[in-house]
Parts: structure tokens; sequence; C-alpha cells
């Protein structure tokens, strides 16, 4: 194998950058080394390549939201330093190196600690506080009488030389003695008389140890789901009962193609008495061939019961583009294809910049009127039409979803279509959900 | 980075006078060059969006200290490339977290969509999409300097100016890249 040196020629000598007399040197090792003609033949093949790789263009123009942020953010220029440049990575032996101290500095202070609590007099010792009264230390080794600890001696042996150190007046001489004496053996014979069973001797612990109390925690995580399984018994009780957990949330809907998909989605849409509105980009998207994309659909004030048959829906519709066209089918049954989650901060975050309004402003105020009553007018003035969709249980009139284009490119956010929708926008009812459903193509 | 213009210092100085629509025609003039860099980063067209724009925010808190003595480009794409790699060590590490967690890559393998060419040959494509794969999976620094050398033919010392660091520095990190995707590429292919 090539010496690590003339690798990093190599590498060099592909970018331009040796003198001529290294340059010289590279190609007299070309000559000489088959494996150096070899590696420098596919380096070159993978600098080409990259070379090759395509980049997109933008496609629109992000000067409008850079301006929109620096107004909301009320930034000003030139009031900031540069943000440092990054940190070069922390190499692994630094890593090493801090455990290996602090292994030392908690072993030495473990040592230093209770080399001097197991010397000093009992009454001090920190151990010896924690006893009951008439007990005395538990030997160590019940079977051999203990010597004196030498390190115990010599800590015991430091304090009695320190001169600084006041005794107490009254301590008597064998007041001195190190504390091997309550090292002695409790259990040795006396001739005739039986051993008498052990009282439990102090628990040598710290003074104070917590008392560890697990509790449950509720992690909202993500469920998974079939969408063609919905209308069982089974994924249907589970999907509702995620639904009950919050009002707002997160779906993300995997399909071939999100723009054949689209189709489904808006069927769907139609089909619960939901009017959809497409931004332009949006649309422009669906027109192009082969272009690959990914949407975003938002809608607000639906029941758990809309949610649901929407999906069903969408699965029905799936199944007849199927039935009619063979490998038309956008979702595959074989998998889960749905992924449920509560809605986060995050999501808001992203949605408010789609749209160009304040996060607040995705979370709206939950009305506490009665479901299907908008609470800015009389009940008077709703009208027959309302009542009577409210009393057959569909949706009170007038329902907007709004589709955006997700990636790669990014919607309008001055569009007349988004400002319909967010004109349109009224308080929710309540035990109604908030929906961001992400279709997400993956061919 | 070849782009001057004495107009970019007169713009400039209009947005430190207190006229932020000067930064945007600033915006309009760079945004293209420099989303076309972030992109090559970061491989994902709404990453890279909005790392354009945190670095034109960047920029625009720190006008005052553009001198003059480097093009304005420079400066902006020296901007860009440290937040596209101070963005890429972050995301990093909850792909780590993620993978760990679940066994599997994260689902923000997904969002690497971009636009499907119908005309692309299917080897080309395939080609592709191995390499940007195996750039994936580079370290940043490592990405970065591949990026910097192969895709837009900085110098050396550019390099070295851009991110801060010895010309030395480069020319190891560059050797250390190219050999670990040559590794990354031999696995795919093997």
């Amino acid at each position: 194998m090539l010496p690590d040196r003339f690798r990093e020629l190599l590498t060099a000598y592909i970018d331009g950058e040796l003198s001529a007399r290294q340059r010289k040197g590279v190609q007299r090792l070309l000559h000489r080394s088959a494996e150096a003609r070899q590696l420098l033949e596919k380096l070159q093949k993978d600098s080409r390549e990259l070379q090759m790789l395509g980049t997109p263009p933008l496609g629109f123009d992000v000067s409008d939201a850079v301006l929109r942020q620096i107004r909301e953010r009320r930034l000003q220029p030139g009031r900031r330093r540069l943000p440092p440049r990054p940190a070069p990575p922390i190499p692994i032996w630094t890593g090493l190196a801090v455990a290996a101290a602090v292994l030392l500095v908690v072993g030495l202070g473990s040592f230093a600690y209770f080399s001097l609590a197991l010397s000093r007099d009992p009454d001090q010792s920190p151990v010896a506080k924690h006893e009951r009264p008439g007990t005395t230390a538990p030997s160590t080794d019940k079977k051999t009488p203990e010597k004196p600890n030498a390190d115990s001696a010599l800590v015991k042996k430091d304090q009695d030389t320190r001169p600084e150190e006041k005794k107490p007046a009254d301590q008597k001489p064998e007041d001195k003695k190190p504390p091997e004496i309550a090292h002695e053996p409790k259990d040795k014979k006396e001739p005739g008389k039986e051993p008498q069973p052990e009282e439990p001797g102090p628990v040598l612990t710290a003074p104070n140890m917590e008392i560890f109390k697990p509790e449950a925690v509720d992690v909202a995580l993500p469920v998974l789901f079939k969408i063609q399984e919905l209308d069982l018994e089974k994924p249907h009780k589970q999907f509702r009962a995620e639904l009950g957990k919050d009002h707002a949330f997160y779906l993300e809907l995997i399909c071939r193609d999100g723009t054949k998909a689209f189709d489904r989605l808006q069927a769907a849409f139609k089909a619960i008495n939901v009017e959809l509105i497409v931004e332009p980009t949006a649309q422009a998207r669906r027109k192009m061939t082969g272009a690959k994309t990914n949407y975003l659909f938002f809608a607000e004030d639906l029941t758990s019961d809309d949610l649901h048959k929407l999906l069903k829906e969408v699965a029905a519709e799936d199944r007849k583009a199927e039935a009619k066209k063979k490998g038309d089918g956008q979702f595959d049954a074989a998998a889960s294809n749905l992924v449920l989650s509560r809605m986060t901060q995050d999501h808001r975050k992203k949605l408010s910049d789609l749209l160009g309004i304040d996060p607040k402003q995705i979370t709206g105020s939950r009305s506490s009127a009665p479901s299907g009553v908008d609470p800015k007018k009389p009940l008077s003035e709703q009208t027959a039409d309302e009542i009577a969709a409210k009393a057959s249980g569909a949706n009170k009139p007038g329902l907007k979803a709004l589709a955006l284009p997700y990636n790669p490119v990014r919607p309008k956010t001055n569009s007349p279509e988004v400002k319909r929708f967010l004109d349109s926008r009224k308080p929710a009812r309540p035990d109604t959900l908030q929906v961001l459903l992400v279709l997400r193509g993956t061919n | 980075l070849s782009i001057v213009s004495s107009d970019d210092h007169r713009l400039i100085q209009e947005c430190l006078d207190g006229d932020p629509t000067a930064f945007g025609v600033l915006v309009r003039r760079h945004q293209d060059r420099l989303y076309s860099t972030v992109y090559r980063l970061l491989n994902n067209a709404e990453d890279a969006n909005d790392v354009v724009q945190e670095a034109f925010l960047n920029a625009y808190q720190s006008l005052d200290s553009f001198k003059g003595d480097a093009l304005f480009f420079t400066w902006l794409y020296r901007i860009a490339v440290n937040t596209a790699i101070t963005f890429k060590r972050k995301k990093r590490a909850v792909v780590s977290i993620d993978a760990g967690r679940n066994g599997e890559a994260s689902m923000d393998l997904l969002d690497s969509a971009e636009d499907i060419q119908p005309s692309f040959a299917l080897e080309r494509a395939e080609q592709d999409r191995r390499l940007h794969l195996a750039l994936n999976r580079l370290s940043p620094e490592h990405r970065t300097v591949l990026v910097m050398k192969d895709m837009e033919g900085q110098k050396y010392e550019t390099m070295a100016e851009v991110l801060g660091v010895p010309i030395g520095t480069i020319r190891s990190r560059l050797h250390r890249a190219r050999l670990e995707l040559r590794e990354l590429l031999d696995q795919e292919e093997g």
C-alpha cells in the first residue's frame, strides 16, 4: 500500500497545487507504481464527476422573505458582530483525557474522604453520626482481627502533629487510639456459650441518599397507520384515540408521487364538503411533467370524524385509480404510509413562514361556543342552510383548506389564494382539529 | 468569486444609512450563486433556502464589519459557507440520534427531493445518486472542501481564507476527504 505522504501528494496533484519539484516527484512515482496510477485514475474520476453534479436553480426570489424577516425581527444593519467561524471539531483524545482526569479526581477524592472518615474520632465520623446509639461499626472482615489500618494511622499521626489543631482539654490518651477498636470481631467464641445472632450493624453509606421515585411520563410519539386500513375496527379505534389527545395534528402521508396523489386529496376534501384552495405555485407544479413535488395541506375546524372520513376517501380514491389502471395507486398497501403526530411549535413556525404570518396566528383563539356556532354572529343571523347542515352532521358551510407546495419550492405568501384562505379563517369550534398534512412522494 | 461591483458598495452604504430596500437589491443580485453553493453543501433545497436566508440576515446585521477590502460576494460567501457548516453539524447530530434510535436512516432523507429531469440518462442519474449518498455521509468539513475545490474550483488559498484555517489543513482535509469519498463509493460499487 502506498505510504500516506505519497497519497497526499497525489490528491494535491489532482488539485494542481504542487510545486514544480513536487510535480516531477509525483510523475516519477506514477511511472514506477501501478498502484499510484490506479489510485490517481480513480480520484480524478471522482473529481470529474463531482464537477458534473448539477445544482437546481433557486427558482424564486428570497429577497421578499429576507426583508420581511428584517422587518418582523426588527433587525438593524451592522449592529452585530459576525458569528464566529465554526470551531474545529474536538479531537477524540481530548474526551479520553477529560474522562481520565475526572476518574482520577473522583478516585482520589473518595480515597481521601474514606481514609479521613475511618481514621477520625468515631464521634466525629459521618458514619458514626448515623449509627444507632449503642452500636459499633461493623468489621469488614469478621474472621480475622483487623490490624491497625496503615493509612488511618498515617492520617491520625498527621493530625496529631498539626500544631494549629487544638485538642479538647478533657480528651484522654486512649481517645487518641485509632478506631480499630470498632473493628474488633464481634463473634469471638467463648467456651460453653452459643453464639448469639448478630444484630444488624449500621451500613456504611452516604449521609443522605435520595430515594428514586419512578414516574410515568407522557411522551407524544408519532403513530403509524396504513391509510387503507383506517376503516378496520382496531386501527380506527387507535386513530380516534390518538385524535382525542390533542386538537392540532401533523400528518405525513407517504405516497409514490406527490403530484398524482394530490388529486386523491382534492377529491377527498370535496367529499367532506371542504373547499380546497390551491396556491398558484402548487398549481404550476402540478402541471409540470416529471417535477417531483411534495405538498402541504392546512385545514382547521375539522372534527375527528371529518379527518377520518377524509383519509378514508383518499384511500377509496386510490383504490379506484388502481382498479382503473394497474400501478396507478399512490399508497403502498403493504407498508405504513400515514404518520400521525401532535403539532409542535416547529410545525407552526414552518407553516407561519410559508403563509407569511406570525406563528401566534396559527394557534389562534379556540372558541368556547357550542359546536358549529359562530360566536361573532347572533343565532338569528345564521341561515337555515347552516342549521340544516349542522342537524345533518355535515360541515359548516364555507369551510376551506389550503394546499401549498412544500418541497422543493416555496409558495408565494402574498398570493390572492393565500390571502383568501387567511381572510376566511374563523374561530374554531370546540372539539375540532387543526390539521397540517404533508403529502410526501418517495419516487 | 469574481463578481465585483462598485454598485454593491453604494447599496451597502444605503443600507447602513437606514434603507433596507437597498439590501433587497443586494439579495436579488447574489442569491442565485449563494444558493447554488449552499445547495451543494447541504443537498436539500429546503434547507439550502433556509440557510441562504439566514446567511443574508447574518450579513445584514454585520454589514458594518464589511471593510470593502474584499469583494462583497466573497464576504457573503464566507458567511454562507460557515452558516451551512454549522447547520449541517447540528442536523447531523439530530440525524445520528434519530438513526440510532430507530435503527434506520431518518425520514429526512426524503427531503432531498429535487426536480427529476426526464432527459437524464438513467446511468448518469444513478451515478449522481451514489455520489450524493457518499457526499452526505462525509463530515461537514470534508464535504465543504470537496465542494469548494471540485464543484466551485476554489484555490487552496481562498478556501483557507474562507474557512479560517491554514493552507496545510486544507490540503490534508482534501486528501482525507478524497480518500474517504473513494472508500464510500467503493463500498457502494462493491
